[in-house]
C-alpha cells in the first residue's frame, strides 16, 4: 500500500485564504503543489482544471441543466451492480468521463487509475527506500517546492495559525526535514514513506516543475472570471435555451412517467420527487432572451392596455421592455411582478417585486403583492415581513409599529423559512387587527382586510380568512384578485363548490386571469370533475401560448410549469396515457382537439 | 487546559479525523486518526473506555494509510468500519485488532466519510469518497451494492437519515447537498446548492425528518427544510473559519453542535434569539471530529489535529476562565 503524501483538501487551505485576499489562489495552488505526489499529480492537474470548471459551473448556469442531463443519461446506462474487476474499472472510468467535461479529462487519467490499482496490490516496500526519498529530497535542489511552501507560510498572518503544529509541518516541507528540531517529524518521514525513492525524486521534481505553471495560471484566470460573474449567477430553468430546456424536460418527464407507472406514492413527497435543478436563493430577475417587444416606444402604457384586455403574456413582455428601458422605474417592476403573479409565475413575480421595493421601499402595493406570492410559495416568514412592511409604509397605521423595529427588507435572505415563528405571525396579526379596528364600522380598509386574510391563510384559520376577504370584497366588489383569493381560501378549506363560484366571479371580471383559471381547474379536480378541469387547464395554457407579440415567437418564459404539471396529473387520473407524450411535447394542438377546446388565437 | 468537566485523551503522534461514541456502550469512544495530519504515513483506529484512567485505550487497529472516518456497527457491539486515505474501507473487530475482518476496496481515491444505516431494517453502510462517488456496502460482501454518482467534486460526507429508510444525504466540494433514495435508484432525488464554496458536513435533525443542516467553507451553518429547499430555514453565524462538522443533538430537537477550523466547537439552538449557546476552545489545532452521545444527554466528544480528544458536557460551569460565553 503506497503511503503517499496526500494532497490536502482544498478547503483546509481555504482556511488560510480568509486571511489574505489576492494571494488566495496562488496560496492554495501552492499548497496543493507542495503536497502532491507523483501519482497524485495527474489527478491534481485534472482537479486544477476541474477547479476552474467549478467557476463556470456556478456562474454560467445555462449549462448546468444540460450537464445534469448528460450525466443522468450517461450514468443511467451504467448499471451500478457488481461486475468483474477489470470491466468494472473500465465502466467506472467511462462514467467518470461523463461526470466532468470531456475536454478536460486527460488521457493520463486512465493510466493513473490502472497504476494506482496495481500499486495497491503491491506489498509494502522496505522503509530503507523511504529514507532514500527523504535524503534525496533536498530543498535547495527542489527550490520550487520549498518556495511554494514558504509562500504559503508567508500568506498566513493570523498568529493563531502560524503557531500551529500544522504550519510547522508545512515549514518542514519548506526547509527540509533534517533541519527541523522536532525529532518525531523526521522519524515519521523516514519510516512512513514506502515509495520507491530514486525514480520518485527525479521524475517527480522534473514533472512537477513542468506541470506547475499551467494549472496555476488557469486558476488565476478562472478565479477572476468567477469573481466578475458572481453577480449574475443563476440557476433557473427559465434561463436555459430551448434545446437545453427540452432535454431537461425530456429527462424529467421520463422519470415522472416511470414513477407514474409504478403508481406508488411515498409519504414523503420530496423523497420521490424527481428534481434535478439545484435550488438557488432568490436571484436577480431574468429577462426573456428574445423579447420581440423590447424596443417598443411606450411599453408601459401598451402593457397596461394589454393587462386591461386580459392579455397577460404580452403584458409581461411589454413590462419587461419597460423595465429594461428604464431600470429605475418602480412602476414598471411593480406591474411586471403583479402580472407574473396573475400569470401563475410566483418566482418571477417575487424577483420583480423585490426589485420594485428596492427602488421604492414605500410602495405598499408591491409589499402586499409580495406577501401573497410569498405565501403561495410557502415562505411564511418573508410573507409576514412583507405584510409588516406594508404597515410600515402606510401613514395611517404605522404608528403602531415600535420605533426600533428594524426594516426587514434589508436582510431578506435570513428570513426565509417555511415555518414562521409563532411570535412573528402573532405580531403581524395583531398589527393588522389593530389597523382594522382603527376604522369604525362600515368604513372598511380593503387592503387591511386583504392582508389579514393572507395572514389567516398562513396559519390555516380559513374561516377567519374568508370573513376578511368577504369584508374586503364588500368594499371592492370588482376586484378579480380578491375573488381569486377568496376562492383559493375556500378551496383550501375544502369548500370547493363555493370556491368555484368565487373563481367564476373573478373570471367574469377578468377573463385573462390565468392563475384564476388554473385554480378553477384544481377545484374541479377536487370535486372529481377531471374532464372539466382539463378544459380549464387547456384554456389557461392556450392563453399563455397566445401571448407572442407581433414577432410570433413563443415566449418560453410565459409558460407556467405548474399548469403543465397539474395537467399531467389530471391526465393520469383520466387514464389518458396515450396523451402523455403530447404533454411531454407540449402539443397543445393535439390536446385541444382531444378535449374539444378551441384555442384563443 | 484540561478542566474538571473536560476530559482530554491523548493520541500521540496521530491526528484525529473522526470520533464516534459506541451505540451500545456509553463509555466507549473510538477515534480515527492519521500520522502527519493524515497527509502521509499510517493510520490508527483507537478505542477508549472512559471508565479507565488517563487515555483509557482499550485497543487500537492500525492501517498503512491514514484513517479519515469511522462508524460503529449497529448490529455487533465490537465492530467498527473505518475509511482510509488509500481508498479502502475496513471492518474491524475491536477484540481482535491485529487485522481487519474485511477490506472493501473499490474507491479510486480517499474515502472521507462512512456511515452505518440508522434505520434498523437495513444493515448497510455508505462510503463517500474524493472520487466523487458514494458506495453502498453490505458488511458481509466485499463488493459494493450500489455506486451513486452525481457529485462533481470531492464528497466530504454522507449521512443516513434516521427517519426514512434508505435515504442518504451527501455534501461535496461542488457546494451541493444531495439527497439520495437508495431504494429507488442510484440517482439523487434532490439537489440543493448550499453556498459558493464547499460543503464539508451535513446532519439530519433527529426529530424532524425534513430538516437537515450543512456546514461549509463560508463558515456558516445552514439549515434546510426539504419540503421547500429554495432557501435555508436558518443560518448560524459565528465561526470565523470553515466549519468542518455539524451534528444535531439526539436529545433536543433544535440543538446542534459544530466543529471548525477556528479551533472551536460550538453548541447552537437555531430557534433561540441568540443561537450560539456555547463556545468551547479545547484545542490548539483544527477540530476535525465531533460526536454527541446517544446515551448521556449533553455529553460530547471532539477530536483535533493537536493529537487530543476532548470529552465534555457543555453547559456546566467549566469553561476555561478566559473564554467568554457568546
Amino acid at each position: 500500500m503506497p503511503s503517499v503524501v496526500r494532497e490536502m483538501p482544498l478547503f483546509a487551505s481555504l482556511t488560510m485564504l480568509h486571511v489574505t485576499n489576492h494571494w488566495q489562489m496562488r496560496a492554495c495552488d501552492g499548497l496543493r503543489v507542495v503536497l502532491q505526489h507523483r501519482e497524485m499529480r495527474e489527478i491534481e492537474s485534472m482537479r486544477a482544471r476541474t477547479g476552474p470548471m467549478r467557476g463556470p459551473g456556478i456562474a454560467d448556469l445555462a449549462s448546468e441543466a444540460s450537464n445534469w442531463a448528460e450525466e443522468y443519461l450517461a450514468s443511467e446506462t451504467h448499471v451500478q451492480e457488481i461486475g468483474p474487476g477489470g470491466d468494472w474499472t473500465k465502466e467506472f472510468l467511462e462514467q467518470q468521463h461523463g461526470l466532468t467535461s470531456p475536454d478536460i479529462i486527460p488521457d493520463s487519467d486512465t493510466r493513473w487509475a490502472h497504476e494506482y490499482l496495481s500499486e495497491t496490490l503491491l506489498d509494502e516496500a522496505a522503509s530503507a527506500e523511504a529514507s532514500k526519498w527523504v535524503e534525496e529530497y533536498n530543498p535547495q535542489e527542489d527550490s520550487e517546492l520549498a518556495r511554494t511552501a514558504n509562500e504559503l507560510l508567508g500568506t498566513v498572518d493570523d498568529p493563531k495559525f502560524s503557531n500551529t503544529e500544522f504550519m510547522s509541518f508545512i515549514k518542514i516541507l519548506g526547509e527540509g526535514a533534517k533541519t527541523d528540531t522536532n525529532k518525531d517529524w523526521s522519524e515519521e518521514f523516514l519510516t512512513s514513506n514506502s515509495k520507491e525513492a530514486g525514480s520518485l525524486a527525479e521524475s517527480w521534481s522534473a514533472e512537477f516543475i513542468k506541470e506547475r505553471r499551467q494549472p496555476h495560471e488557469r486558476w488565476g484566470e478562472e478565479f477572476a472570471k468567477q469573481l466578475g460573474s458572481l453577480d449574475n449567477m443563476t440557476i433557473d430553468s427559465e434561463t436555459m435555451s430551448t434545446k437545453e430546456k427540452e432535454d431537461f424536460w425530456q429527462n424529467l418527464q421520463d422519470e415522472w412517467e416511470k414513477m407514474a407507472r409504478e403508481d406508488e406514492l411515498t409519504e414523503h413527497p420530496w423523497l420521490s420527487e424527481f428534481n434535478s435543478t439545484a435550488f438557488e436563493p432568490f436571484k436577480n430577475y431574468q429577462f426573456e432572451e428574445d423579447n420581440p417587444l423590447k424596443d417598443h416606444p411606450d411599453p408601459l402604457s401598451e402593457g397596461k392596455r394589454c393587462l386591461e384586455a386580459g392579455d397577460l403574456p404580452s403584458a409581461v413582455l411589454l413590462f419587461e421592455a419597460a423595465a429594461q428601458q428604464s431600470p429605475e422605474n418602480a412602476e414598471a417592476w411593480l406591474l411586471l411582478g403583479v402580472t407574473h403573479a396573475e400569470n401563475e409565475q410566483d418566482p418571477s413575480a417575487i424577483s420583480a417585486l423585490r426589485r420594485c421595493v428596492e427602488i421604492d421601499p414605500n410602495n405598499s402595493v408591491a409589499w402586499m403583492a409580495l406577501a401573497t406570492s410569498y405565501t403561495n410559495e410557502s415562505y411564511q416568514t418573508l410573507a409576514c415581513n412583507s405584510l409588516k412592511e406594508w404597515i410600515r409604509v402606510n401613514p395611517e397605521y404605522n404608528h403602531s409599529l415600535p420605533i426600533n423595529d428594524e426594516a426587514i427588507h434589508r436582510k431578506p435572505r435570513l428570513m426565509a423559512t417555511t415555518l414562521a415563528p409563532r411570535e412573528l405571525i402573532q405580531e403581524v396579526q395583531d398589527l393588522y387587527i389593530a389597523a382594522a379596528n382603527q376604522r369604525p364600522g362600515e368604513n372598511i380598509d380593503a387592503d387591511v382586510q386583504c392582508g389579514l386574510g393572507v395572514l389567516f391563510n398562513l396559519t390555516g384559520e380559513y374561516e377567519k380568512a374568508i370573513d376578511c376577504f368577504n369584508a374586503s370584497l364588500s368594499v371592492r366588489p370588482k376586484d378579480a384578485k380578491l375573488w381569486n383569493k377568496l376562492g383559493a381560501t375556500l378551496a383550501n378549506s375544502e369548500r370547493s363548490e363555493e370556491a368555484i363560484d368565487a373563481y367564476r366571479n373573478a373570471l367574469e371580471i377578468s377573463p385573462g386571469f390565468i392563475r384564476c383559471r388554473y385554480n378553477l381547474g384544481i377545484s374541479c379536480i377536487n370535486l372529481g370533475a377531471h374532464r372539466e378541469a382539463m378544459e380549464h387547464f387547456l384554456e389557461a395554457l392556450n392563453m399563455q401560448a397566445a401571448g407572442r407579440g407581433p414577432g410570433g415567437k413563443e415566449s418560453s418564459r410565459a409558460v407556467s410549469d405548474n399548469i403543465w404539471t397539474t395537467l399531467k396529473i389530471c391526465l393520469s387520473s383520466l387514464n389518458a396515457r396515450h396523451l402523455m407524450d403530447a404533454v411531454d411535447k407540449r402539443d397543445l394542438k393535439r390536446l385541444n382537439a382531444e378535449y374539444e377546446v378551441t384555442s384563443s388565437s | 487546559m484540561s478542566d474538571d468537566n473536560v476530559r482530554i485523551l491523548r493520541t500521540p503522534g496521530h491526528h484525529g479525523y473522526g470520533v464516534k461514541f459506541s451505540p451500545f456502550n456509553p463509555n466507549l469512544v473510538a477515534v480515527a486518526t492519521g500520522q502527519n495530519f493524515g497527509l502521509l504515513g499510517r493510520g490508527k483506529l483507537i478505542l477508549s473506555d472512559l471508565c479507565l484512567p488517563d487515555d483509557g485505550v482499550v485497543s487500537s487497529c492500525e492501517w498503512s494509510d491514514a484513517l479519515f472516518d469511522l462508524t460503529w456497527s449497529e448490529q455487533s457491539p465490537n465492530n467498527i468500519v473505518t475509511a482510509s486515505g488509500d481508498g479502502t474501507l475496513h471492518l474491524w473487530d475491536t477484540a481482535n485488532p491485529q487485522a481487519p475482518l474485511m477490506v472493501y476496496q473499490e474507491h479510486l481515491k480517499e474515502v472521507y466519510s462512512v456511515d452505518w444505516s440508522q434505520t434498523q431494517d437495513y444493515q448497510v453502510f455508505v462510503s463517500a469518497s474524493w472520487d466523487t462517488t458514494l458506495k453502498l456496502w453490505d458488511p458481509n460482501r466485499s463488493r459494493s451494492l450500489m455506486t451513486m454518482t452525481g457529485h462533481e467534486a470531492l464528497v466530504y460526507q454522507a449521512v443516513w437519515s434516521p427517519h426514512l429508510s434508505g435515504c442518504i444525504a451527501s455534501v461535496a466540494g461542488d457546494g451541493i447537498l444531495r439527497i439520495w433514495n437508495t431504494k429507488k435508484n442510484s440517482q439523487p432525488s434532490i439537489t440543493i446548492r448550499v453556498c459558493e464554496g464547499e460543503v464539508l458536513s451535513c446532519d439530519w435533525c433527529k426529530y424532524n425528518e425534513n430538516v437537515i443542516a450543512t456546514a461549509s467553507t463560508d463558515a456558516n451553518i445552514y439549515g434546510w427544510d426539504l419540503r421547500q429547499p429554495t432557501l435555508p430555514i436558518f443560518i448560524l453565524f459565528g465561526h470565523e473559519y470553515p466549519v468542518r462538522r455539524v451534528k444535531f443533538s439526539p436529545f433536543i430537537e433544535t440543538q446542534l453542535a459544530s466543529a471548525s477550523y477556528d479551533f472551536t466547537t460550538r453548541v447552537w439552538d437555531h430557534t433561540a434569539p441568540s443561537p450560539c449557546l456555547e463556545v468551547m476552545k479545547n484545542h490548539t489545532e483544527f477540530v476535525y471530529g465531533l460526536d454527541l452521545s446517544n446515551h448521556k444527554e449533553g455529553v460530547m466528544a471532539d477530536c483535533a489535529w493537536d493529537q487530543t480528544v476532548a470529552i465534555y458536557h457543555p453547559g456546566k460551569p467549566h469553561l476555561t476562565p478566559h473564554e467568554a460565553l457568546q
